[in-house]
């Protein structure tokens, strides 16, 4: 059995938010109106939280496959912004401890974690 | 909304045709240009902005602000004397377009500039009913929000558009056959939260999510996803509002749940 999952890159361009944006009907400024996110907190356009949490069920669903996937509780906080020119990927690895769960990230091209938290195997 | 006997829209021409079809699904599409990138309604045969002719079809979410409005008070003909006063507006869409509407809904004349509005489909004695504008009301703060509400249900169709746009964004998603691939969940699940939970400030940022997807999305299927507050609270002068979703089959099995953790803007 696999101890870690395969990871899964997306390069996040101002295209792949604007398509997101789209598919999601999430049109906040903070995505797609680079003058008002540079006056936020955020300092600049951020991406969709969840375009990089997509990146991690398709690593557990490419790894463990879809059954295993049906049974996986995900847990996870967004922990750093994801900017445009980005590289970010979805990764895990088995606890030794408990062999259910499995401590997942997203990381930028940094090695800094946008994503971070657990992935929790729970009986069918 | 009730039927009205005002005049129908003209029999539709071959650029108007899906975005007339579309309003019979009580879908709103509109063009957006391949080359350029623009949005543009009406429908044309070419992009209004660059000229090329590589124009998609793409559905909006139906959320929109008031650019300006007026109030007509005298009928310009006899078809619509029952109806004054009315108020006409121009809503530009968050994706980018603008139409000309009506305002319908308890109160049209609250309309200002900047209010923002949703658009539903007003059925008529024609085929095609027509997009006019609802005010969304005040705006959802955490001050307003009610745990264990349910604020909204959504229901939509797993069909080859949005497996389309999902490819394009994820080629490496390869769903099982018959399927949608299984994180299209948070994208069901955000659609509905962005319905639901209307008008919304500015600037809130996603803090973190437990989910769980539950069972295959066969293609073709409608889902009805469940949009409820379920808990709010203040710490470090942050307004943390919690959002719990369901995504259900036309049976009403769980099909995805997850908890959001938002920070509020105001």
């Amino acid at each position: 059995m696999t101890d870690t999952l395969r990871p899964i890159a997306l390069h996040v361009q101002r295209e792949t938010i604007l398509a997101y944006a789209e598919i999601t009907g999430d049109y906040n400024p903070i995505h797609v109106d680079p003058e008002f996110a540079a006056a936020t907190p955020m300092g600049g356009v951020i991406a969709h939280g969840t375009m990089s949490l997509n990146l991690l069920w398709q690593s557990i669903a490419a790894t463990l496959g879809e059954d295993a996937l049906h049974r996986t509780n995900l847990d996870i906080r967004f922990v750093r912004p994801v900017r445009i020119g980005d590289t970010v990927e979805a990764g895990g690895v088995r606890l030794p401890e408990r062999v259910d769960t499995w401590e997942v990230w997203v990381r930028n091209a940094a090695g800094e974690p946008v994503i971070s938290g657990t992935a929790t195997l729970v009986a069918p | 909304m009730t039927a009205r006997t005002l005049p129908v829209p003209l029999k539709p021409t071959a650029e108007t045709l899906p975005f007339w079809q579309a309003c019979a699904n009580g879908r709103l599409v509109y063009q957006r240009c391949d080359a350029c990138g623009r949005a543009q309604f009406p429908p044309r045969s070419r992009c209004a902005s660059c000229h090329a002719d590589r124009l998609g079809w793409r559905e909006s979410a139906r959320i929109g602000t008031v650019h300006t409005h007026t109030t007509v008070l005298r009928a310009p003909t006899a078809a619509f004397s029952r109806d004054v006063p009315y108020v006409i507006a121009l809503v530009d869409l968050d994706e980018g377009f603008r139409m000309m509407m009506n305002v319908r809904g308890a109160d049209p004349e609250a309309a200002r500039i900047g209010s923002r509005v949703r658009v539903d489909f007003e059925p008529n004695d024609g085929p095609y009913p027509l997009p006019q504008a609802v005010l969304l009301g005040d705006l959802l703060t955490f001050e307003t929000f009610e745990p264990g509400r349910v604020y909204g249900r959504h229901t939509e169709t797993l069909g080859e558009a949005l497996l389309e746009r999902w490819r394009a964004l994820y080629p490496w998603d390869r769903p099982a056959p018959g399927t949608v691939p299984p994180a299209v969940a948070t994208v069901l699940t955000m659609r509905a939260y962005m319905l639901a939970l209307q008008p919304r400030p500015p600037g809130n940022v996603h803090a973190g999510t437990t989910m769980r997807i539950l069972a295959p999305l066969v293609l073709g299927s409608r889902v009805t996803t469940e949009v409820r507050c379920v808990g709010k609270e203040l710490r470090r002068d942050r307004r943390f509002v919690d959002i719990a979703s369901r995504c259900l089959d036309e049976h009403g099995a769980e099909l995805a749940v997850a908890t959001m953790r938002l920070i509020w803007a105001a």
